[in-house]
């Protein structure tokens, strides 16, 4: 039986989607911010573990909804208490050896992902460099469901966040830049290196305008591959995003997003796309 | 042929002239051109220290000069007031072309401000360093000179401010608003019936009803609008002799601070702290303009920050104060600081020559008048969340004064900070604005 299943992978690349609106800086204290973000990701072919493109039976695919919720809080002015919790609803169809085309679906509540940033240095508040520690607590079991809602496993992640604000005469913007490790306690980990760097700019009329490139790149004992990428461990990808953002007032903001996985190992070429809604409180 | 060979060897001849004169220029151009730089570091970047640790500094010299620099570095430790402490030299080798960094550690010192000159001498460059660092400042205690009827005087002029019709007109300026920012003139009655003017900006996004930006001007400074803030609707008010408010007093800076100030009743700065008071008047009597009067931060520097230490002490309509370089603070240790100067400097420049012009108008007499104005006297009675900033190196609001106020606010531990900005003088720098900003965002949870 034929399988094209981008599930795990999928959830991965929905789970960052709040970062595009919301960088490293620190949230401040006493403040808060609350993103609700609805997110979706579509893909029917996959590269294989030699990162060659494999074309997806006709019928087949995967498609994933997801509803996010991402809660920070500034515990002081250096530190921020992060909470992101996704609940999917993704579908896929396989195509099996006689060609017949079986529909699946899964939903439930993900991965909640919880820890807490903080700014280690900041460069005349201008910049702030800062380090992020988080536990990935899932929220599922994956016995019975026909399509896995994550690994299944708790995991923990580390990651590095620079972030700032250029104001010279040639350009005015912000950027940020974020390197981390992410290991899953499972036999098979994945142990994950993260990264992504974005760069964006005002648009008159209160809008903004960032473009992001970021992926992952997964390590495991189980090398093995399978046109059910669910079960990949051992995988790379890398996106390329466009964001738009208007703010309706200083307390609410829209962010849309749309990217594009143009590389990969072990994982789906897909696309996707993310309406965040950005609220400080 | 001839004439041939006689203009090569003239050529080269000039060419070797040339050359050689060149040669001499440039040489004696490099032994000029080179230089000695002094990169000063506190070990602590706001040059604060504590009284149980060593005062650290490394200091980088770099020079470029092609001869070896021999010599010693000196520094001095003197105390604000001039006194010296000690004296210390370490020997500084540099060879050509090169900077080396040396380490300078000054044994603990107890609470207070002091002065650390940093004396090079070499083979061909001497230069001093001049700096200032501070040893647990919030343990710096003054005793208050508050004369007895202190808060009788100020409630008697507060009493005599409210006999006075404010006649408040608000004069829509559609020539100086913009899109995003409606602009406003405004008139009042204060102390004295005298008339004064502000600006009242407000934003025309978000502006259902916003906190309040109440700024106050500078020694003879004329505030404009403040087209700057979209978070808060800023008021700048210009007090009677400032800015558009010259109508009936309109002196230069040599005098302002010396109008009337041998009585305490008539002295310029009872009326310009009740121009403040009526200025916080109009705030909240306006909230039909979208004005949020339960959240009224005033913010000001230098003159300005003595009257909003004033204005917050005297009123508790005042939610939040963000100061820099309060003038007239602790104003006897500031008059005793600034008796030992090369040089006189404002205010008290101003006061001595009054002084001198007016021998009969003794210190003892000019105390007791400015113990009624003193910021000081007026910091107990403030309750209010302040931020304060203060440069190290100002002459005219010594930091051990700015700090001895700032020691005496009523404000609780938690909701009073300060900022140390080593290498200014008698201002503050960008990041504490920054700073200042992020700290009101903070108090006004504003995102």
């Amino acid at each position: 039986m034929k399988k094209t299943y981008i599930i795990c992978l999928s959830l991965i690349i929905l789970s960052s989607a709040w970062q595009q609106a919301f960088a490293g800086w620190p949230i401040g204290k006493y403040r808060s911010i609350v993103i609700p973000s609805f997110n979706y990701y579509t893909s029917k072919d996959s590269w294989d573990r030699n990162g060659t493109k494999v074309k997806g039976a006709d019928g087949s695919g995967f498609t994933s909804y997801a509803i996010g919720l991402y809660f920070g809080y500034g515990l002081t002015r250096r530190m921020d208490l992060l909470v992101n919790v996704l609940a999917p609803y993704q579908s896929s169809k396989l195509v099996t050896a006689t060609g017949a085309v079986t529909p699946q679906n899964s939903s439930g509540l993900g991965d909640m992902q919880v820890g807490v940033s903080y700014a280690l240095i900041n460069f005349g508040y201008k910049s702030y460099l800062s380090i992020q520690a988080s536990g990935i607590i899932p929220l599922y079991k994956n016995t019975n469901r026909a399509i896995a809602l994550g690994y299944g496993a708790y995991g923990g992640e580390v990651k590095l966040m620079y972030a700032g604000g250029i104001d010279s005469k040639l350009f005015k913007g912000y950027y940020n830049l974020e390197a981390g490790y992410r290991r899953f306690f499972d036999f098979d980990g994945p142990n994950v290196l993260v990264y992504s760097a974005s760069v964006g700019v005002p648009v008159p009329g209160r809008n903004q305008v960032s473009v992001e490139v970021g992926g992952q790149w997964a390590s495991s004992n189980n090398k093995t591959f399978s046109q059910n990428l669910s079960v990949n461990r051992d995988f790379a990808f890398t996106k390329a995003g466009l964001n738009f953002g208007h703010a309706f007032t200083r307390r609410f903001s829209l962010f849309a997003n749309g990217f594009y996985t143009f590389t990969g190992r072990n994982s789906g070429i897909g696309y996707g796309g993310s309406l965040q809604a950005i609220m400080k409180i | 042929m001839q004439l041939s060979r006689g203009i090569k060897l003239y050529v080269i001849t000039i060419s070797i002239i040339l050359a050689g004169a060149c040669s001499a220029f440039a040489q004696d151009e490099t032994e000029d051109m080179g230089e000695v730089t002094i990169e000063v570091k506190p070990a602590n970047k706001s040059a604060i220290f504590k009284d149980n640790e060593s005062v650290d500094y490394k200091l980088k010299i770099k020079s470029t000069y092609q001869a070896a620099q021999d010599g010693k570095l000196t520094y001095n430790i003197l105390t604000d007031d001039f006194t010296r402490i000690s004296t210390n030299s370490i020997p500084v080798h540099l060879t050509k072309n090169s900077a080396e960094t040396y380490s300078v550690s000054i044994p603990q010192k107890k609470a207070g401000f002091y002065r650390v000159h940093f004396i090079l001498n070499t083979t061909t460059y001497d230069d001093t360093i001049k700096r200032v660092f501070g040893v647990s400042p919030e343990k710096i205690v003054t005793q208050l000179h508050r004369p007895a009827d202190f808060d009788a005087f100020w409630k008697g002029s507060l009493d005599t401010l409210k006999q006075i019709a404010p006649n408040y007109k608000v004069i829509f300026r559609k020539d100086l608003s913009t899109k995003a920012k409606k602009v406003y003139l405004v008139e009042m009655r204060s102390y004295e019936n005298i008339l004064i003017r502000g600006w009242l900006v407000i934003p025309t996004y978000n502006a259902k009803s916003l906190p309040v930006h109440y700024r106050l001007p500078g020694y003879v400074v004329a505030l404009k609008p403040n087209m700057d803030n979209d978070d808060f609707i800023a008021f700048d008010l210009n007090v009677r002799g400032n800015g558009n408010a010259r109508d009936e007093i309109a002196v230069g800076t040599e005098t302002y601070c010396l109008l009337n100030i041998e009585n305490r009743n008539k002295y310029i700065y009872r009326g310009i702290y009740m121009d403040c008071i009526r200025g916080l008047d109009f705030l909240m009597s306006h909230k039909s303009l979208g004005i949020d009067t339960s959240r009224i931060y005033i913010e000001a520097g230098s003159q300005g920050a003595a009257l909003a230490i004033a204005t917050a002490g005297l009123d508790k309509r005042v939610t939040v104060l963000t100061i820099q370089v309060p003038l007239y603070a602790d104003i006897r240790d500031s008059w005793h600081i600034s008796s030992f100067y090369d040089e006189q400097v404002f205010p008290f420049k101003q006061f001595r020559n009054y002084n001198r012009a007016h021998p009969d108008f003794t210190w003892d007499k000019f105390f007791k008048l400015f113990d009624y104005f003193d910021p000081q006297n007026f910091a107990p009675n403030i309750k209010c969340p302040v931020l304060m900033g203060v440069g190290l190196l100002d002459q005219f609001c010594p930091p051990r004064c700015s700090l001895a106020m700032y020691n005496h606010l009523g404000t609780k531990p938690g909701e009073k900070e300060w900022v140390s900005v080593p290498n200014s003088t008698h201002e503050v720098n960008f990041d504490y604005f920054t700073f200042q900003n992020n700290w009101l965002r903070e108090k006004f949870r504003i995102p």
